[in-house]
């Protein structure tokens, strides 16, 4: 195969004399075994939870593989709170410029695994003490990022994403449909606060309000803006899979997270 | 799988592949990104170990070269992946003797050459992969593999051969083009 002038080739290599060994304890290495290694490393859930409204909702499923660099177990969210306010567009813009900007699917081409970027932005934003969350859609694409600004006035930013086999169905105006919803587990990053349950999804036009509950008993309140909703809270599996539905006629219903 | 045997097998692939990974993706990105597409490359092949053959470098500088990919579309510098050459040599350096002279044609026969040339040939002259593994990196059937490569060597030979200003007034054509 090779010729005379390939190896003569070979004294033009820029990493001739780059020696790079990888050794089991190599800090990247345990980096990466620190992550989630399942396809769907974001959620704990193996399937999405669908929360059906009056009417059946769509399923949406949810596969490929979501992207995620959460921060070790620390003390839990202090600030959190039950009940989220809103921001201004332009704390939403401000922080949001921070989460990134695409989805980033893995996907089986012809040539091996493909990397693929798929845009995301805003659709959705709360504060719950000092943390935002910012949901983020695209073209069969979403991401969650929470972003914390610190006393040092430092942005600390974790975001997971997910790759979705379908673009999400819009639901009748007095469904809502879940996406994802279940247990982040952070593995990396410098401030984390460990794991948070979060779920999220559309909205129809007539749903008002969602609320939920914590295993704990203590009532949460999503946050529903323009055709989505979402809510999280600190812990693992700390949501109940029931959640209640107010419809803009004053109208409630009971739905399920169901799997 | 269960974690303790990933953790196993990732390690063994970790210890086995770096080096072969982090030299293909230095010859292709400048220095400070080498570490950060290497880390994804294994972060792919640690979500995805189901998906790894025996035999698992092709597949790895397959993932590196996709992964190469995103990151220079991501960062708005998306180009076909060149394969960068040594730098230069500062002159005088090399001295003027046959071998020098040799290379410096070599290195001029190089940079005219398209990436996709360049690509098969660093495939096979600086990652020492054989025809088989270069088309799965490239995900091609073999025998594309060594059609494009002979036509590459053509040329690279023919380049090599040229006399510098004819290779001059040449690279300027294409240059214009």
């Amino acid at each position: 195969m090779k010729s005379p002038m390939l190896a003569d080739l070979a004294d033009l290599d820029p990493a001739r004399d780059l020696r790079a060994p990888g050794r089991p304890d190599d800090e990247a290495l345990q980096a990466i075994l620190g992550t989630a290694r399942r396809a769907t490393p974001i959620r704990r859930s193996a399937r999405p939870a669908v929360l059906a409204g009056a009417a059946a909702a769509a399923v949406v499923a949810v596969a490929g593989v979501a992207t995620v660099w959460w921060p070790t177990s620390q003390p839990a969210y202090a600030s959190w709170t039950a009940v989220p306010t809103g921001l201004t567009a332009s704390e939403v813009s401000a922080r949001a410029g921070a989460c990134p900007a695409a989805a980033h699917g893995i996907t089986q081409g012809d040539d091996g695994p493909q990397v693929d970027d798929v845009p995301i932005g805003p659709v959705l934003a709360e504060q719950r003490g000092d943390y935002t969350y910012v949901l983020l859609t695209g073209d069969g694409a979403a991401g969650e990022c929470l972003v914390t600004v610190q006393a040092s006035g430092a942005t600390d930013v974790v975001a997971g994403d997910a790759v979705l086999n379908a673009a999400p169905a819009v639901p009748g105006p007095r469904d809502v449909t879940t996406l994802q919803s279940g247990t982040a587990s952070w593995s990396e990053g410098d401030t984390g606060d460990g794991a948070l349950t979060s779920a999220y999804g559309r909205a129809g036009a007539d749903v008002a309000s969602v609320s939920l509950t914590l295993t704990s008993g203590e009532r949460v309140e999503a946050t529903v803006q323009d055709g989505w909703w979402a809510v999280w809270a600190p812990g693992e599996a700390s949501l109940r899979s029931t959640a209640e539905v107010t419809l803009t006629d004053g109208a409630t219903a009971e739905v399920a997270l169901s799997r | 799988m269960d974690d303790a045997h990933a953790r196993e097998l990732l390690t063994q692939m970790w210890v086995e592949q770096h080096e072969v990974v982090t030299r293909f993706v230095a010859r292709r990105v400048e220095a400070g990104l080498v570490d950060d597409v290497v880390s994804e490359t294994f972060l792919v092949a640690w979500r995805r170990l189901a998906d790894v053959p025996d035999d698992p470098k092709p597949w790895l500088l397959g993932v590196a070269r996709n992964v190469l990919a995103t990151h220079l579309r991501t960062h708005g510098r998306w180009r076909a992946l060149g394969v960068r050459l040594e730098r230069e040599p500062e002159a005088g350096k090399e001295g003027t003797d046959d071998l020098a002279a040799d290379r410096t044609d070599l290195r001029r026969a190089w940079e005219m050459l398209s990436d996709a040339d360049r690509e098969v040939i660093a495939l096979v002259a600086w990652d020492g992969l054989t025809a088989v593994e270069g088309a799965k990196v490239l995900g091609i059937r073999p025998s594309t593999f060594s059609v494009r490569l002979t036509r590459a060597r053509k040329r690279l030979l023919a380049y090599s051969g040229l006399k510098s200003d004819t290779a001059d007034v040449l690279r300027n054509l294409q240059e214009a083009r």
